[in-house]
């Protein structure tokens, strides 16, 4: 079954550096399997790119979200602590 | 800086569009509405005190760029989950059934990345 | 021969500084911790004597309400939205104020443990090894207490009670790896009390287990103990099925069943037996297992000293059966850490990830650092001892 469901989401950093700390913090973990989903993160500029791709709507749900908190963990990290 | 933006397509939809309305209260706050606990625990009588952190304001009590950034993503999660989760609700009634062992599959794989597939995901575990 | 001190610390210190994350159940703990660089490290087995200084060490639970467990996705939640709130609080109060060059180290649990949990943590340790250049550790959590123990007790070459919500081990160390030489065949001992605490819906602050201590203490009838099955298998011991038992026994207690004769009076039909002494029984035939077990592997090892480490680790009733049957072994010794360090810490995180990156481990890629719900004790190659 084709990948058909996608999201592309786009998320503008102050600079280029922290959209390329982005990629790299997320870039490691397997999120789902990759019969149902695939995520790919670029950074362009000081933009993170975030593309998924799934199997249905429920399984890019829980993808999407699960990738939306570990970025929202890591813009916080970014604000209190550098 | 500019705010976060995303695009969704599906084969019966070409393409829906999610911007960040910043004057919208929803794109306020870093406490979203589907990013909280539990149904399971809330009925269990659990208060919540495990709420985000507010974002972070400057000097001058205004919120920094990237304490916005927290907000907009935050709203932006919460209307993708409801987009979505009307979507599934649309699914189910039309039922376009994957086969049985398929979505028995994809709901381990659900589970065990929100639960990170723990044999017995409600024990205790420190 | 190990060289504790082959990696200089940063910055032309006299001293290494850590920073510890741990977020493998419902507690996140943040941790810093100080080594000064000395001498005799250079050469010989002193890694139980760091000389530690432990600048911070915060803690947030999770807790939910009386009768449930955690889940694993409320239990990341708790994580992700206090961790870094905690990072930046360990920093303070360890008066970090640049942890760019302050720090040498940054040092996360890589598991065993909760998936999800552990990641919600890994995320922000990343984030902060990228932010400030500093170098990250996984560290291996059963590793993390048996090396706190050490350091806190002084304990050399103990054989390692190891007992927490999530594992039940009797382990000791021998040649680079700290060997398992008996566990649970089932659920851990803390799990068993947890769930117990549940059945009797009792509360989960400050935890379970301590409840049931308490509970425990007030029993008015220590001289006729409850009978429970009794299971050890070997070097292995086995919960579940007294768990089944006891809960069955508390069920029928509060359903005024009064054809259990064990709990009801034949005569009177007044109950004879407490929610107390049913406490007192559990822990009384667990921990005797717990000793048993604990004996046999002295036995083997021919070893007196004992360690006990993870949050079962702090009931002070084990720790004092576990005294007396070191007594009777030639003059035994137990060792225990209180509350700060027995239950899941920043702190350990950070010493035992010190003593891997003294030796010149860390993560040189960041896909190393993917998160691990197995990750036995014996997996971990030991190279700061002998």
């Amino acid at each position: 079954m084709a990948l058909e469901h996608s999201l592309d989401l786009q998320i503008p950093f102050e600079t280029p550096q922290q959209a390329q700390i982005a990629v790299k913090v997320l870039k490691p973990d397997p999120i789902l399997r990759p019969d149902d989903f695939e995520v790919d993160y670029v950074s362009n500029g000081s933009v993170l790119e975030v593309k998924f791709r799934s199997i249905d709507d429920r399984v890019l749900r829980v993808g999407v979200s699960s990738v939306i908190n570990s970025v929202k963990t890591v813009v916080e990290a970014m604000d209190e602590l550098s | 800086m500019s705010v976060p933006f995303a695009s969704y397509s599906s084969p019966d939809l070409e393409s829906h569009v999610f911007r960040v309305d910043p004057t919208c209260p929803r794109y306020q706050t870093t406490d979203g509405s589907t990013t909280g606990p539990s149904p399971h625990v809330l009925n269990a009588g659990q208060i919540d005190k495990d709420r985000p952190s507010e974002p972070r304001t400057d000097d001058n009590g205004q919120i920094t760029t990237l304490g916005q950034l927290r907000c907009h993503l935050t709203g932006l999660q919460d209307e993708i989950n409801d987009f979505l989760t009307e979507r599934m609700e649309i699914a189910k009634g039309k039922k376009t059934k994957l086969e049985e062992s398929r979505e028995q599959r994809i709901e381990t794989e659900i589970k065990g990345l929100l639960d990170g597939g723990d044999d017995n995901g409600n024990d205790d575990n420190s | 021969m190990v060289n504790l001190n082959a990696v200089a610390p940063g910055g032309g210190r006299e001293y290494y500084v850590a920073l510890g994350l741990e977020g493998s159940a419902n507690k996140l703990g943040v941790g810093v911790v100080k080594h000064p660089v000395v001498g005799k490290h250079e050469g010989g087995d002193f890694s139980y004597d760091c000389e530690s200084q432990i600048l911070s060490n915060v803690r947030d639970t999770y807790i939910t309400p009386a009768g449930e467990g955690f889940l694993p996705r409320d239990t990341a939640r708790h994580h992700k939205n206090w961790c870094v709130r905690l990072i930046k609080q360990a920093l303070e109060e360890a008066g970090i104020q640049n942890a760019a060059k302050d720090l040498d180290v940054i040092c996360f649990t890589k598991g065993p443990g909760m998936g999800a949990p552990l990641h919600s943590v890994v995320v922000a340790a990343r984030t902060c090894s990228l932010l400030w250049g500093v170098p990250l550790v996984g560290v291996n959590h059963c590793v993390g207490h048996i090396e706190m123990g050490r350091e806190i007790t002084k304990a050399v070459d103990p054989v390692v009670l190891y007992v927490s919500g999530g594992n039940t081990q009797v382990i000791a160390y021998s040649e680079k790896r700290y060997r398992i030489f008996g566990e649970t065949l089932d659920i851990a001992i803390g799990n068993c009390l947890d769930r117990f605490a549940r059945t009797l819906r009792i509360s989960n602050y400050p935890s379970p287990g301590y409840n049931i201590e308490q509970l425990a203490l007030n029993c008015k009838k220590k001289d006729t103990l409850l009978e429970l099955p009794y299971t050890v298998k070997g070097m292995d011991l086995s919960m579940s099925g007294i768990l089944a038992y006891i809960d069955n026994l508390a069920k029928d207690l509060f359903r005024d069943n009064r054809k259990n004769r064990q709990l009801f009076d034949r005569d009177s039909d007044e109950a004879k037996i407490s929610v107390e002494d049913l406490c007192f029984a559990l822990q009384e035939n667990l921990f005797a297992m717990l000793v048993e077990i604990t004996e046999r592997a002295m036995a083997h090892v021919n070893s007196n000293q004992v360690l006990i480490v993870g949050g079962v680790g702090c009931n002070l009733r084990l720790q004092e059966m576990m005294q007396q049957m070191c007594q009777d072994r030639a003059n035994g010794q137990v060792h225990a850490t209180d509350e700060r360090f027995c239950i899941d810490n920043g702190v350990m995180i950070a010493h035992a990830g010190l003593l891997q990156y003294r030796m010149g481990d860390f993560v040189k890629d960041l896909s190393e650092t993917v998160v691990t719900q197995k990750f036995r004790t014996d997996e971990v190659y030991v190279a700061w001892r002998e």
